[in-house]
């Protein structure tokens, strides 16, 4: 927590973390501040206008502007302030749905669709894109600081939303910079209002009211000077206003443009060095800081007057910004923040390092793992990332901020560092296992098993060594067949401590380890303390990988009733829809199975094509559930009599064999249906269930307004490459343009129907 | 008696082979792979579009034919039909493989 102030979990939205209302709403408004009359009536006038952008530099008042808009429109403002943090598209999506469902009500299963990163494109984003385009309240959607923003998926997902625009709703882009959401294609259609630098530029009596709120009382010519000098540029009027009255400006204001290269200078010379000693260090120090409280900016400072400077400071000047009524929570105008982070480097990198490194550990004893873990990386203490990796990561990876996770993964992405930090690299081969990631699995497995005996710090399970998480890791990729998985699953059991999170994974392997010897009641049993264990911690994508091995087991030895009564309670479980995660992938194969033994031949072809879109995720990394689950895929597609589903599954396997050619029995189903599927006397042909894992990738990227090359740069293929995928994908699906293929691709349950929104028709504004 | 009815155009052997759009049928009692792998090759003779060579690499994948195996019938025809032209058409069968080979040569 913040010095006290509680990150508040708003209790009208299923949001699968914490957020941070302040993100929730502008900032406070200062006591004094210009009034954009003339703007605003240009917003209130113009209301067929869908989308508005604000497109203007640092410092000219984009917020503000905002701001005094919401206070005259009529409608609800639902209000999102971006950060580096929205780069994860979960964490950017979900505020999001909380912001329109401050407004109207978003229905639960969008939030649930938002958990599963790997199902982001394909799911969470088109239905978030529908719930926006179907609400019934006129709202105002503000997206603040837009340029904060590069992670392409999440700019992706807000594109979406820029064709669905309710009838009455306006979206609201405030950016420095244009935002690669597709406005161009906006323009064209005469749909969006742009305001820029040249309209949020302050005329004179503006000019002269910013003046006066800061006390800066001057003759009128010297108004129109100042004013000219900074050709209406708010923040630079402002920081001018500050330097006259502190003594005046030995440097000319004519610098102050915008322009990098002198405002630093006029910064410093003009502002900082007449403060006092006390508060030019107390701005410069605490600049490290995203948001500041006063216990925070005390520790790190190591002194106990920040609540009353905080105070002082936000009275006399518009660049720190409260955020909150209970005035616990601060942050600095983003400009401001820029110029007296530039001033804290000029002190030296030791001293950036130490000011991070007390933030971090003040987050840390506050019970903020999570927000302890970007100022340890500034401080860059790799000990203490470590303990915080461990203590987050899992949480983190459960609310499906997998991109977050990812981000802190990356600041170890070097074999040396993995070595010496072997946690780390246990949770980073996972992630990379998960998300279909092989090669990268291994080399992190490798560099965890290195460095495993060499490793002494403690572990957040308390398990006396890691040796015991590189154990379960182990068992998980598999890499020498099942009676090593059966081992290295044991041994981890062994020396796992009794309330240890690997435990419950320890277990589902030992049970897969079983299945592939062929040892059923071994795995049944395995497979139940498994079930009890996630059960217990609410681990659901554990939960449904379990249950979904467990039904193809019962399968199998002819319970169906017992199956039915499992896979009803997978389908009723919490969280983002069945199909999101690889983990769901064996509770697909078993759904199929089920129908086809229950005669829905119908149902069966549904499942087995939702089940296709796990495919990519499905790697040789984790062999036994990717292996296991084509298997049961062919063994439908056989059945109904889809030759070619079937040989593309099987194909999938040899090249899974290659790399993990131990698979214990299941070597003998493979053979068993090579032979059958050779003896088929019918063609079946079903090409859509051919469609490869790299076309799998691509597909749902068709449904975006992505051009070709901008897919291209998603997936990191060249154009040809991906006009190559597409199209076959065209072929197979026997469309004859983009648009068709993805409405083929819904018709066969490869895409969501949400995906196919239709853009909103404009009745006001063609 | 299937080759001198293919040999005098026999219409009823023409009309089952312009229908038998995969060249997969009993009349060419050739299995999914060498049927892809043959397509291949003629391909590479006549100088196909990367869609027909995508068509033809999925059926010999389909039958259990490997990446490596395919790209070997560029060699494998090169001394019939001239190195030239199996060195024209193989950036087409590389994407048709999912490989670029002009980008990967200007990396």
């Amino acid at each position: 927590m913040l010095g006290g102030a509680q990150l508040t979990i708003s209790t009208s939205t299923r949001a699968p973390f914490r957020l941070d209302e302040a993100k929730l709403a502008p900032p406070a408004a200062p006591p004094t501040e210009v009034l954009r009359a003339a703007l605003v009536d240009r917003l209130l006038s113009t209301p067929q206008s869908p989308l508005v952008a604000v497109v203007a530099p640092a410092g000219y008042g984009k917020t503000t502007l905002l701001r005094q808009w919401e206070k005259e429109d009529a409608r609800p403002f639902a209000w999102v302030t971006l950060d580096e943090s929205d780069d994860d598209p979960t964490s950017c999506l979900v505020y999001l749905a909380a912001a329109i469902d401050s407004v109207e009500p978003v229905a639960a299963d969008v939030f649930d669709a938002l958990v599963a990163p790997d199902a982001l494109r394909r799911v969470g984003a088109p239905r978030l894109a529908l719930a926006f385009s179907s609400t019934t309240t006129p709202m105002v959607l503000v997206l603040d600081d837009l340029d904060r923003v590069l992670g392409r998926e999440s700019l992706d997902a807000i594109g979406l939303l820029c064709d669905r625009v309710p009838q009455g709703s306006t979206l609201v882009f405030s950016t420095r910079t244009e935002p690669p959401v597709g406005l161009a294609r906006l323009r064209t259609r005469g749909r969006l209002l742009e305001l820029g630098a040249k309209d949020l530029s302050l005329d004179r009596s503006e000019a002269s009211a910013l003046l006066e709120s800061a006390d800066v009382r001057l003759e009128t010519d010297d108004v129109t000077e100042i004013w000219e000098r900074t050709e209406g540029w708010a923040a630079g009027l402002y920081l001018g206003a500050l330097a006259l009255r502190s003594g005046g400006p030995t440097v000319s204001v004519r610098e102050l443009r915008g322009d990098d290269s002198y405002i630093g200078d006029f910064f410093r010379e003009e502002l900082l060095q007449r403060l006092s000693p006390d508060d030019a260090e107390f701005l410069t120090a605490t600049s490290v800081l995203d948001q500041l409280s006063a216990p925070l900016c005390d520790a790190i400072l190591e002194r106990t007057d920040s609540a009353e400077r905080l105070d002082r400071l936000t009275r006399s000047n518009q660049f720190v910004q409260q955020l909150d009524r209970n005035r616990q929570r601060w942050r600095y105008h983003t400009l401001f923040r820029d110029l007296l982070t530039h001033e804290l480097k000029r002190e030296g990198d030791e001293r950036v390092r130490a000011l991070n490194h007390r933030a971090a550990l003040w987050t840390l004893e506050s019970g903020d793992p999570e927000t302890a873990i970007p100022y340890a990386a500034e401080a860059r203490d790799y000990e203490l990332l470590d303990q915080l990796i461990q203590r987050a990561a899992l949480p983190v990876y459960n609310s499906g901020r997998i991109a977050t996770a990812t981000e802190w993964l990356r600041w170890f992405d070097d074999d040396r560092l993995l070595e010496t930090h072997t946690p780390v690299a246990v949770f980073g081969s996972w992630g990379n296992a998960y998300s279909g990631r092989p090669e990268e699995a291994e080399r992190w497995l490798r560099a965890a098993e290195r460095g495993a005996d060499g490793y002494t710090d403690r572990l957040v399970d308390r398990s006396a060594s890691v040796a015991s998480w590189v154990a379960v890791l182990r068992a998980g990729l598999c890499p020498d067949g099942p009676e090593q998985m059966r081992i290295d699953s044991e041994q981890a059991l062994e020396s796992l401590a009794p309330g240890s999170m690997w435990r419950r994974y320890a277990h589902l392997l030992l049970g897969c380890a079983a299945g592939m010897s062929g040892d059923a009641d071994r795995a049944e049993h395995e497979w139940r303390i498994a079930l009890e264990l996630a059960q217990s911690s609410g681990a659901d994508p554990l939960t449904t990988q379990v249950i979904g091995q467990r039904a193809l087991l019962a399968l199998e030895r002819g319970d169906v009733a017992a199956a039915r009564e499992m896979l009803a309670t997978v389908q009723t479980l919490p969280g983002p829809p069945l199909g999101s995660y690889a983990t769901h992938g064996v509770a697909l194969a078993a759904l199929a199975r089920l129908s086809l033994l229950e005669g829905d031949h119908e149902r069966a072809r549904r499942e087995l094509m939702r089940a296709q879109s796990l495919r990519p995720l499905l790697t040789w990394a984790l062999p036994w559930g990717a292996v296991r689950v084509r298997l049961e895929l062919a063994r439908v597609a056989l059945a109904l009599l889809d030759e070619v589903a079937c040989r593309t599954l099987l194909m999938e396997i040899r090249e899974i064999q290659v790399h993990r050619p131990a698979l214990g029995v299941l070597l003998d189903d493979i053979s068993r249906l090579e032979e059958q599927v050779g003896s088929l006397a019918t063609k079946n042909w079903n090409w859509a269930a051919s469609l490869t894992p790299a076309e799998l990738r691509i597909l749902p990227l068709l449904a975006t307004y992505l051009t070709l090359d901008e897919i291209g740069e998603r997936l990191f293929l060249s154009r040809h490459t991906v006009k190559s995928h597409a199209t076959a994908i065209y072929r197979k699906l026997g469309a004859s343009s983009r648009s068709e293929a993805v409405e083929r691709a819904v018709e066969s349950g490869l895409l969501d129907d949400f995906v196919f929104v239709p853009p909103v028709k404009l009745g006001h504004n063609g | 008696m299937t080759l001198r009815r293919i040999a005098v155009r026999d219409e009823t052997i023409v009309e089952w082979m312009q229908s038998d759009h995969d060249g997969t049928s009993a009349v060419a009692k050739l299995d999914y792979r060498m049927c892809g792998l043959v397509q291949i090759a003629a391909l590479i003779a006549a100088g196909g579009s990367v869609p027909s060579y995508r068509r033809a690499v999925e059926l010999a994948r389909l039958g259990g034919a490997t990446p490596d195996e395919i790209v070997a019938v560029l060699a494998a025809v090169a001394p019939t039909i001239g190195v030239d032209r199996s060195v024209r058409e193989a950036p087409k069968l590389g994407l048709a493989l999912g490989y670029d080979v002009d980008e990967a040569l200007d990396n």
